[in-house]
């Protein structure tokens, strides 16, 4: 990670942090809202 | 032509076929045709979904991009993930699914239509489709073509036809559900292609430990092109390319270009920006949210979608810059783009160079995969909104849907694979054609489409001023001021002899950026201005 400068840093971070988001919240919300 | 590779093709296209055959038969009315009778499995809607959010241009042209101006493309990583798959379905995706399902509305500017009572935005938003989505649809086609008749030695103009017809079979005898099922496996298969790539390429350049080599390669192939004067290099050159990046700002492969550079505006505002934001009002994007029978399936298409969009765009855009260190090292002390010659040929470069010879082969059969997906559902959605938008409204034709679709399905696939043959030697057009239909779309309807699914208030005067000041605001900013489409398109160099009515850093910005704010603020200040919200919100709220 020292090999890359803040601004591309902060894009790999916030970029896992996107996809950490949707696995938690799919996997959350896996059985709710079912009802139609 | 090896037996293996010969096997695979007929497997390949008998699944195709197969999967349209599938759909052929449970397509019993317009719901099925048009919505894939809105009960699709999860992983098909989000697959489906990312599939067609990505074309063979996403994958070889911005992992070209990534290789020219390096890993701050992964911006746009985080833009395809957080706006494009979080917002997209946690924010947008059941509103619209539930409003869809209250209005009866099949398409997306059905939906409009139906939610503002408005006949004249139906046909409106089918038109914007109509007239701007086949040259996108184009430069998909164009693009998977060219690699098809490259790897098979075929004639460009045979394999455009094939490769055509082929689309078009499953398309027209399926619809929606058809569409959605070869989507799912060609997105199945770009997921594994690009996963292994990345596998694959990790072991090819030596590890993460070689991604200190970044500073090493710019220092010995960049820095010294800095004292030569521009007009010294030859016109389209890689090394053309790479000086043009120094003076835009950027300093390494590993680094952001200096804050508010051009380079900066150029990456943040068309790429992040007009990428990450025009997403949002895709029109064959939005149906795909139409197409589930409860919010569990969109939550369930978070994970699957983020998972895909974070495998097929994040990992490719880092590959793209790390070929500058393989290169380097096994090419002669060349970077990427030097070995390449061009920014679309860093990728397949890579892959003949770098990678085993049967990964060629099954990398593109991923890019075909791609280029089919995203074709397939540009063809439907065009059909729709010629058929079911346009041609039904203005001739109150209201019985027969599904033919209607099916021949206007046919007649606007003629119309791109015609523009696919008039526009394949002037790849300016093409390459900007993807930029203008996001920024146009994005300008037009977000702000509506917002708030026809968020605000009561919204009225069909704010919704109407609100999309034609978008349509204006970004055709003149396209066609008289960014810098790429403005010289592509040569209206402006045609009426005033330069290439942009501006010059300096404003000509760097997308059109985007100026043309969004402004439809939406036209939208809240008419519809508080105007009456008659509070009863259209009756019946799609309540």
């Amino acid at each position: 990670m020292e090999n890359f400068d803040f601004g591309v840093r902060l894009s790999i971070y916030l970029s896992a942090a996107a996809l950490l988001l949707c696995v938690a919240y799919g996997l959350f919300r896996w059985n709710k809202d079912g009802d139609v | 032509m090896g037996i293996w590779e010969n096997i695979f093709i007929i497997v390949y296209l008998a699944v195709i076929g197969y999967l349209g055959f599938v759909g052929y038969k449970s397509t019993k009315n317009s719901t099925d045709y048009l919505l894939a009778g809105r009960n699709t499995h999860p992983v098909v809607m989000s697959l489906s979904y990312g599939a067609t959010f990505i074309s063979t241009s996403a994958i070889v042209g911005f992992s070209g991009v990534a290789a020219w101006l390096g890993s701050s493309m992964i911006w746009l990583a985080f833009a395809n993930l957080f706006v494009g798959i979080f917002i997209a379905f946690v924010v947008f995706g059941d509103r619209t699914r539930r409003m869809g399902i209250r209005l009866g509305a099949h398409t997306f500017p059905e939906f409009l239509g139906k939610r503002f009572d408005s006949k004249f935005i139906q046909i409106f938003g089918g038109l914007i489709i109509t007239i701007f989505m086949p040259l996108y649809a184009s430069a998909v086609l164009i693009g998977g073509t060219h690699f098809i008749a490259s790897y098979f030695g075929a004639d460009y103009h045979l394999s455009l036809l094939i490769f055509s017809i082929i689309i078009t079979g499953y398309v027209i005898a399926g619809g929606l559900k058809s569409v959605m099922l070869t989507d799912a496996l060609q997105g199945a298969i770009m997921f594994v292609a690009i996963v292994a790539l990345v596998i694959f390429a990790f072991n090819a350049i030596g590890g993460v430990e070689e991604l200190s080599k970044f500073d090493t390669v710019w220092q010995h192939t960049v820095l010294p092109l800095e004292s030569v004067p521009v007009g010294d290099f030859q016109a389209g050159s890689p090394n053309l390319l790479l000086k043009i990046s120094t003076i835009w700002g950027f300093e390494g492969w590993n680094k952001m270009p200096q804050f508010l550079s051009d380079g900066w505006l150029f990456l943040i505002t068309s790429l992040v920006l007009g990428v990450g934001i025009g997403v949002l009002a895709q029109p064959q994007l939005v149906v795909r949210f139409m197409t589930v029978k409860s919010k569990q399936e969109l939550n369930r298409g978070v994970l699957i979608g983020g998972i895909f969009i974070f495998g097929v765009m994040g990992l490719t855009y880092l590959i793209g810059a790390l070929t500058n260190v393989w290169f380097y090292e096994y090419n002669e002390g060349r970077n990427a783009l030097q070995s390449a010659g061009g920014v679309e040929q860093v990728m397949p470069l890579f892959i003949t160079m770098a990678m085993p010879k049967w990964f060629s082969f099954i990398f593109l059969f991923a890019l075909i995969s791609a280029a089919m997906s995203t074709l397939a559902s540009q063809f439907h959605t065009m059909g729709t909104a010629i058929g079911r938008d346009i041609y039904e409204q203005v001739f109150k034709a209201g019985k027969s849907s599904m033919f209607i679709t099916r021949v206007g399905v046919v007649v606007m696939i003629l119309f791109a694979v015609i523009l696919s043959y008039i526009f394949d030697k002037q790849p300016a057009i093409i390459a900007r054609s993807t930029a203008i239909f996001f920024a146009l779309c994005a300008s037009v309807f977000l702000p509506s489409y917002f708030g026809a699914i968020f605000w009561r208030k919204i009225t069909k005067t704010g919704a109407i001023a609100s999309m034609f000041v978008g349509l204006v605001t970004s055709s003149f900013w396209l066609l008289f001021v960014h810098f790429q489409e403005a010289k592509a398109l040569g209206l402006c160099k045609f009426l005033f002899g330069a290439d942009s009515l501006f010059s300096g850093k404003i000509i760097f910005i997308d059109a985007l950026i100026f043309a969004l704010p402004l439809s939406t603020i036209t939208v809240i200040i008419v519809s508080l201005l105007t009456k008659g919200g509070d009863e259209l919100a009756k019946r799609s709220f309540d």
